[in-house]
């Protein structure tokens, strides 16, 4: 019998495009199960940040700040 | 290999003062049975089993008790632990001491991870634990106990949580994916055409702009210099600029309205809190609702319909009548307690609702509307004064409330007074903006300033709900890609692992339930394209069943989850043999028990088993066929100490003992009450016809004589004789046995000490012929019309030919 974390490591292997998202992954998995309110909340933080990249697009002087610098 | 020398537990649960189970009899490792009635603490020794191995205790969980209670009550969480000793190389003990600091964590010492990686597999089983096997028709329920036992736990919690979490992400990313569609649809319905990028918001501002004679824009990021070049324009027409205001307000308005009343579910909601309060004795007792449910089922398969199976008291009356009383009473409780759950739930939603409204429409900056609408603002503020103190109130317990008076609430008049009022507000503020837009350079000037903000704004919401689509997507892809590798690999491991111990499992299935032969090959199925089903399937005849349910009776379901219990102990504890079985008896019908110390005799004689139980015959029967385990009696509870318990002798040892200590009384008495134990079990084995006594009272002459002629109708050759002859000769005339089967019971009868040791000792010669080491006593079955005399394993056959010599 496979423990959970070797197992997560097997997948990893067998699934080499979905190793980068399974570390990100694991820092959320323990042997009490999933880690819903940590992950919910990271997830959330991203989707802030995709909020905030997309707004300073709009920002007028967004290049050429970036420019001058 | 792991052996337990001994188990100690303190301040743990019911258990106050130290409770010490000593697996070592002389100096050999062996099995221990502790018999106790319910409530004396015996399944307190399970609960810190399972703590020890898990630092939880499931059942406790899902009946809502926290960590925190686990320690004794007196000990206030200090001293409270599991010790438990081995007798191992490199073993020499595991101790989980509860830790007041961080409750879900107890302090763990001496080789803990070493024991614990020994005993990777759940090597506990209790009563509760097979019942809900059988009881839970729920597929998914089912599949959880295989998993605990296949020993995928983890797996499957990780299966669980994540599924939650897919769920949740799914609904958000649906969210997400809806104010996308909503913003694109609100850009096509502006501008008039189906394309949404930057091309085309560009050129419809460009339009307006060109139309106001402001300069044109190149990219979208500049957009805002149109609108406040507008704004400048709208700023300078006082009725444009008021007519904007208005038109934004309505907005606003149209997305505030509908409010649905609040003060019916508020009244609905306080007369159900009324009754449940009346009720709240009851309340406390609801937990016992399930309880009732099952004794309603079990009462009628006990053989005596009088004794509780919740309390274990004896009831004088209608048990079965009074349980499905008090199941009905505290059934329409349930149902209005879930009902002001669920009522309760949806009011907190409801406020939730309005408050998100309000919080919306009070954004109004403009001096007009907030002018026009100010008492409509000001109830709005008295709203929000008091809503979220209700809101507060509806997240509490029934048990933390002591009343509910929300109805006559200042905000829920409020509510209702508003909601009266939309149709007049929305007419004055559609009559505001129809007579604003008379003029129409203003009307055209005021509808392409609010085309530009909807616009602006739509395609920034459009832009941001992209990106984030696109960013959740990924993220729920990849979930559930990973879920369902979790999910196969937990349905293949499940498979594997039946195939694995498949064979077992028949094996111990046949033992439980030899009796029928067109019942065979048990076998687990998983349900393909479901996440988490697993179905049962027997061999009916020739027939495959799913679900073998219907052709299994609860009881051989139940011998069903035993067997995979046990199999899968054996297979995957190899170097730790031991497990727990707590009043798992208990499920099986009586005939049935003395199949499961067989099963244990005949296929786990190498394990360590801890063996609970609250069933005296059981006991008995353990005692005898084990002579060589320790045995305990808890013999009451109380809070101040814990268990009392003292070591039990067997009743062999406990007549031995008597007719040592020179007391033929009871040495006599306690003989009298195994010979009538014995003879009972060897006339049904045998077949035995007893003459009938209709006042049901019986003397051991009724049993014996009888029995000791079937003896020898059966085994009787011609010129031959058989030394269970002798035996039972020597035993009839030898000793006083026929003045004893009369006045055993009779104190007044002095029997002297010799006389019943002359009586036992026969007897015991008498049994090591007709009693095998596979703790049968031998019986009488023809097959083929050849008739045997055997016990269950075939290994005592008394129609051996070694068993006669010549007549005298």
């Amino acid at each position: 019998m496979t423990e959970l974390k070797g197992w997560i490591t097997e997948l990893k292997t067998k699934k080499p495009e979905l190793s980068d998202f399974i570390t990100r992954l694991e820092v959320f998995i323990s042997d009490t199960g999933f880690n819903i309110a940590k992950f919910e909340n990271a997830v959330e933080i991203g989707l802030q940040k995709k909020e905030e990249e997309v707004r300073n697009t709009f920002k007028v002087n967004a290049e050429n700040k970036e420019d001058n610098n | 290999m792991l052996k337990i020398k001994k188990i100690t537990i303190e301040n743990f649960r019911g258990l106050r003062l130290p409770v010490s189970v000593d697996f070592v009899k002389g100096s050999k490792a062996t099995s221990v049975l502790i018999y106790g009635r319910n409530g004396t603490g015996k399944s307190s020794i399970v609960d810190a089993w399972e703590w020890l191995l898990n630092f939880k205790i499931e059942n406790l969980r899902r009946e809502g008790v926290s960590a925190a209670d686990f320690p004794h009550k007196a000990s206030g969480g200090n001293n409270s632990y599991i010790s438990v000793d081995f007798q191992h190389a490199s073993i020499n003990n595991a101790t989980t001491t509860f830790n007041p600091k961080k409750i879900t964590t107890p302090t763990i010492a001496g080789e803990y991870n070493e024991f614990k990686a020994l005993s990777k597999y759940p090597n506990y089983l209790r009563y509760t634990d097979l019942n809900e096997f059988i009881c839970n028709k729920q597929k998914a329920e089912r599949y959880e106990y295989i998993v605990k036992y296949f020993g995928l736990e983890k797996f499957s919690l990780l299966q669980d949580t994540m599924q939650a979490a897919i769920n949740k992400q799914t609904n958000n990313l649906q969210n997400l994916q809806s104010a996308f569609d909503a913003s694109s649809n609100t850009i096509n319905a502006i501008t008039g055409l189906t394309a949404v990028d930057e091309a085309t918001v560009v050129k419809f501002i460009n339009t307006i702009a060109a139309k106001h004679k402001i300069a044109a824009i190149t990219t979208f990021k500049e957009a805002e210099t149109v609108k406040t070049a507008l704004q400048k324009i709208v700023q300078k027409n006082p009725v444009t600029k008021e007519l904007t205001e208005w038109k934004a307000f309505q907005v606003r308005q149209n997305s505030f309205y509908p409010i649905t009343t609040a003060k019916a579910n508020c009244i609905a909601l306080e007369k159900l809190f009324t009754d449940l309060k009346q009720n709240e004795e009851s309340i406390k007792h609801l937990i016992l609702s399930s309880l009732y449910e099952l004794s309603i089922k079990i009462i009628p398969k006990l053989e005596d319909k009088s004794k509780c199976p919740v309390c274990d008291e004896t009831f004088e009356g209608d048990l079965l009548k009074h349980i499905t009383a008090k199941h009905t009473s505290l059934s329409a409780l349930t149902k209005k307690k879930t009902e002001f759950e669920a009522n309760k739930s949806l009011l907190e939603k409801q406020f939730d609702g309005i408050s998100r409204k309000i919080a919306a429409i009070e954004a109004e900056s403009s001096s007009v509307v907030l002018a026009a609408f100010q008492t409509f603002f000001d109830d709005l503020t008295a709203i929000n004064s008091t809503l979220p103190t209700l809101i507060a109130t509806l997240k509490k317990q029934l048990n933390d409330l002591t009343t509910l008076s929300i109805s006559n609430d200042i905000a829920i008049g409020k509510i209702d007074t508003t909601i009266s009022n939309e149709a007049a507000s929305k007419k004055f503020v559609a009559d505001k903006i129809a007579a604003l837009s008379k003029d129409e350079t203003t009307k055209t000037l005021a509808q392409d300033y609010t085309n530009i903000s909807n616009i602006i704004d739509n395609f920034k919401s459009h832009s941001i709900n992209k990106e984030k689509v696109a960013y959740l997507k990924n993220i729920t892809d990849n979930l559930q890609i990973f879920f369902n590798n979790l999910t196969t690999y937990i349905q293949t491991e499940i498979q594997n692992t039946f195939t694995t111990i498949s064979a077992d499992v028949v094996d111990y299935f046949n033992v439980l339930e030899n009796s029928n032969p067109d019942i065979k090959n048990p076998a687990l199925k998983l349900l393909t394209g479901k996440d988490k089903a697993v179905e049962l399937e027997i061999e009916f005849v020739t027939e495959k069943i799913t679900p073998a349910f219907k052709f299994l009776s609860e009881s051989q379901v139940n011998s069903f989850g035993l067997a995979v219990f046990l199999a899968s102990v054996k297979h995957f504890n190899k170097d730790f043999k031991f497990f727990i079985l707590d009043d798992v008896v208990n499920s099986f019908d009586s005939f049935k028990r003395p199949r499961v110390a067989k099963l244990i005799a005949s296929k786990f004689s190498d394990f360590q088993v801890l063996m609970i139980t609250h069933d005296q015959i059981f006991f008995d029967t353990v005692q005898r066929n084990f002579p060589e385990w320790q045995r305990y009696k808890f013999i009451a509870w109380d809070y101040a100490t814990g268990p009392k318990c003292k070591s039990s002798k067997n009743y062999l040892e406990e007549i031995q003992s008597y007719i040592d200590d020179d007391n033929p009384i009871t040495a006599g008495q306690t003989l009298g009450k195994y010979l009538e134990w014995i003879f009972g079990i060897l006339c049904e084995n045998m077949e035995t016809p007893i003459p009938y006594r209709v006042e049901n009272v019986y003397t051991l002459s009724d049993y014996y004589n009888p029995l000791a002629k079937r003896f020898r109708d059966k085994l009787k050759l011609p010129n031959s004789q058989h030394k269970l002859f002798g035996l039972l000769d020597e035993f009839e005339t030898g000793t006083i046995f026929r003045n004893y089967c009369v006045h055993w019971k009779n104190e007044a009868n002095q029997f002297t000490t010799e006389e019943i040791d002359t009586i036992f000792k026969k007897w015991i010669e008498i049994e090591q012929i007709i009693f095998c080491t596979c703790k049968s006593f031998v019986h009488y079955e023809k097959i083929s019309n050849i008739e045997y005399v055997r016990c269950d394993c075939g290994t005592t056959n008394l129609k051996e030919q070694s068993l006669y010599c010549a007549s005298p």
